[in-house]
C-alpha cells in the first residue's frame, strides 16, 4: 500500500533558524520557500523537509506515498473501522504540496500523517550545499501513546511489515530496508527523530566531529542498531527536533523473521553508546 | 640488506609490574603467556608472546623484529658492527627467554634499543584474549626519532624498510605489502612511542572506545581514521606513559605501483574524520 516515505513537515516559530539549520547543519538544497515556508531536498524528490510558520501545520507531520487515488479511498474505510477520522486534502493544498491527491488522518496517538498521490519528483539530481555525505531521507521514528492499536494501524490498515520488536517498540517496512517507520512507546505522541542516510561510516563520523565542533548537541551515537545495524548518529534539530544520520542499515530478504529484542541499552546500541532520548535509554541492561 | 620479516615483540619495563600486567589483560585484552625470569609475557596472536612487562625504567623498552635465519642474523650483527654499533650477541638462556632460537641486540643512532631474532616460537594453541576487543594481533609500533631523516636513511638502507608515506617529518615505513610497520615519529629522545594492535572490525574500535571511557583510560586520539593508511584508529594511554592503539583496516601497498605520498603537517593529514588529537608528538 505504502510506497515511500516522501516528507516531514515541521511547524516552526523561527524560520530563518530552521533555514539555517537545514542548509548549514543537515546540508540540505533549497527547493522553494514563502515568507511562510521553506522546503529542502535531500534526493531526486522535490522536498523531504518543510518548516511551516502559517501556523497551518499544529503538529510534525509525517508524508507518505502510495501510488494510485483509489488506495486513498481503501485506507479511508480502514482507517473508518478502527474508528479513526481522517480528511481528503483540497485540490489547493495538494497543488501547493506538488503532488496529485491526498488524505491526511491522525494515528491512535494523535500523530498526523499523511498519504499523497504522485508527488513530484526533480529532473535535477540532488546537490548538498555541504558535503555531509546525505543520501536522503531514510526512515521516521514516531511516540506512541497506543503501541497496541498503532501496530495494527500500521500494518493492517496501511499495510507495513514489522521487522523487529524492542520491548513494546516496533520497526516498519514497506521495502527492503530493515525500516522506514520505528514506533516506540511513550507517554506523549510526536514525531521522535527524522532520519537521513549518509554514505558510509566516515561520513557519520566526520559529521560526529562536525556537529562537536560547532557545538550541536548529539543525543546518541555514533552507535550501532543491533536491530537494524545501522549506524547512526543523532543530534538536535530546530525547536525540539531531533536528526539523524544513518549507514549500513541491514537490507532484508523475503525470509526475514522479526526477532524480539529486550527493552535494555545493548538493544538500543552494540557499542556501549548512551542515549539521551527517554524512549531509546533502554533503562538498565539486565 | 638487512631483511626484516616484521615486527615481532615489545619489551616494556615498568615501576608498577602488577598495575602494568593487569593493564594488558584487563584493558588491552591480551592473554597472560607465562612467567620468563621476572618478564611477564602477553599473546595477541598466533605467536608464542609479542609483548612482556618486567620491572624496570620504562625509558628502556626494547622494539625486536623478525630475520629469516641466523645467516641473515651473523651478516646483520656484521654490517651493524661495522658501522660503529656495539652488537651484544644474546646468551642461549637470553634466547629461551625471548623464546626465540637466537637474537642480537643494539642502539640505533638515537638510542632505541633494537632486537633481531631469528626463528620467534608459535603456540600451537589458538590465542584466546582476556576480554573481547576483538583482537587480531600485534601490527607495527611508532618510534620516537630525534632525526628522523637520519632514521629513515638507516631503516631503509641498512633495512629493508621502504617509505609509503610522509606527514610532514613523520615517515611511514613498511617491511612488507601492510602500510607500515614502523612510524618515526620526531621527539627529543628514542624508544617506543606506540603500539599498536589490530582489531577485527570497526565495531571493535567503537565498543573499545566506549569501554574505555566507561575504565576513565585516558583516550588521546580517535575514534578516527587515517587518511594515509585508511586505519580506523583508537589511541589510548597505558601504564608509564606509554600508548596504545587498535586499529582496523590497514591498506595493503602495491609494491610496483605505490610511490610515497607527503601529507602536510595539519589535523586532516592524521585524521580524516576530524578527531582531535591529545598526542603531543603527533602536533597540535
Amino acid at each position: 500500500m505504502i510506497e515511500r516515505l516522501r516528507y516531514i513537515r515541521l511547524p516552526t516559530g523561527d524560520l530563518t533558524a530552521a533555514v539555517a539549520f537545514s542548509r548549514n547543519v543537515l546540508g540540505l538544497q533549497d527547493s522553494g520557500e514563502s515568507e511562510e515556508n521553506v522546503r529542502f531536498r535531500s534526493n531526486e524528490h522535490a522536498y523531504s523537509l518543510e518548516f511551516d510558520q502559517s501556523g497551518r501545520t499544529s503538529a510534525p507531520v509525517v508524508g507518505f506515498e502510495v501510488r494510485f487515488e483509489a488506495q486513498l479511498d481503501e485506507v479511508a474505510d480502514a482507517l473508518s473501522q478502527q474508528g479513526l477520522t481522517f480528511g481528503r486534502l483540497s485540490s489547493g493544498a495538494c497543488e501547493a504540496g506538488l503532488f496529485a491527491e491526498g488524505l491526511c488522518f491522525q494515528d491512535h496517538s494523535g500523530n498526523l500523517i499523511e498519504l499523497v498521490v504522485r508527488p513530484h519528483n526533480k529532473g535535477r539530481r540532488f546537490f548538498p550545499s555541504r558535503d555531509t555525505g546525505l543520501t536522503g531521507l531514510q526512515r521516521v521514528a514516531l511516540r506512541s501513546t497506543h503501541i497496541v492499536a498503532d501496530t495494527a494501524l500500521w500494518t493492517q490498515a496501511l499495510g507495513l511489515r514489522a521487522t523487529d520488536y524492542v520491548g513494546g517498540g516496533v520497526y516498519l517496512t514497506m521495502d527492503d530496508a530493515h525500516h522506514r517507520v520505528a514506533l516506540h512507546p511513550s507517554p506523549r505522541n510526536g514525531l521522535l527523530s527524522i532520519g537521513f542516510g549518509a554514505e558510509d561510516l566516515d561520513a557519520i563520523m566526520q559529521n560526529r566531529y562536525w556537529l562537536e565542533e560547532h557545538q550541536i548537541r548529539i543525543v546518541f551515537g555514533p552507535g550501532r542498531e543491533p536491530t537494524s545495524g545501522a549506524v547512526t548518529l543523532a543530534f538536535e534539530g530546530p525547536e525540539g527536533s531531533v536528526f539523524t544520520l544513518g549507514t549500513e542499515m541491514r537490507s532484508l530478504g523475503s525470509d526475514w523473521r522479526p526477532r524480539q529484542f529486550a527493552h535494555e541499552a545493548a538493544s538500543f546500541c552494540g557499542w556501549g553508546s548512551p542515549n539521551a532520548i527517554m524512549e531509546l535509554a533502554g533503562g538498565q541492561d539486565r | 640488506m638487512i631483511e626484516l620479516k616484521d615486527v615481532c615483540y615489545a619489551r616494556l619495563f615498568t615501576t608498577d609490574l602488577d598495575g602494568a600486567s593487569a593493564y594488558a589483560t584487563t584493558i588491552l585484552g591480551l592473554q597472560p603467556a607465562g612467567i620468563a625470569t621476572g618478564e611477564r609475557q602477553f599473546r595477541s596472536d598466533s605467536r608464542s608472546h609479542t609483548l612482556s612487562y618486567a620491572s624496570g625504567n620504562p625509558a628502556d623498552n626494547v622494539i625486536g623484529f623478525e630475520l629469516a635465519d641466523d645467516r641473515g642474523l651473523n651478516d646483520a650483527g656484521a654490517a651493524l658492527e661495522a658501522m660503529g654499533h656495539a652488537v651484544h650477541y644474546g646468551s642461549s638462556s637470553e634466547a629461551e627467554r625471548r623464546h626465540v632460537s637466537n637474537y642480537i641486540a643494539f642502539n640505533d643512532a638515537g638510542g632505541t634499543h633494537v632486537e633481531l631474532v631469528v626463528r620467534p616460537e608459535v603456540s600451537g594453541r589458538r590465542f584466546f584474549q582476556s576480554r573481547d576487543p576483538g583482537i587480531a594481533g600485534f601490527n607495527h609500533v611508532g618510534l620516537f626519532s630525534s632525526d628522523p631523516g637520519r632514521d629513515e636513511l638507516f631503516w631503509t638502507r641498512v633495512f629493508n624498510a621502504r617509505v609509503s608515506d610522509r606527514i610532514g617529518a613523520i615517515p611511514l615505513l613498511r617491511l612488507d605489502r601492510i602500510h607500515h610497520s614502523i612510524a618515526l615519529v620526531p621527539a627529543p629522545r628514542c624508544g617506543i612511542q606506540h603500539i599498536n594492535h589490530q582489531v577485527e572490525s570497526v565495531d571493535d574500535i567503537q565498543r573499545s572506545h566506549a569501554l574505555l571511557r566507561q575504565y576513565r583510560v585516558p583516550v588521546v586520539f580517535g575514534p578516527g581514521r587515517h587518511p594515509t593508511s585508511g586505519a580506523r584508529f583508537l589511541y589510548f594511554q597505558g601504564p608509564d606513559g606509554m600508548v596504545f592503539e587498535y586499529s582496523i583496516g590497514v591498506t595493503e601497498v602495491d609494491e610496483l605501483t605505490h610511490r610515497e605520498r607527503q601529507f602536510g603537517f595539519e589535523p586532516s593529514s592524521l585524521c580524516m574524520w576530524g578527531s582531535k588529537n591529545r598526542v603531543a608528538e603527533f602536533g597540535e
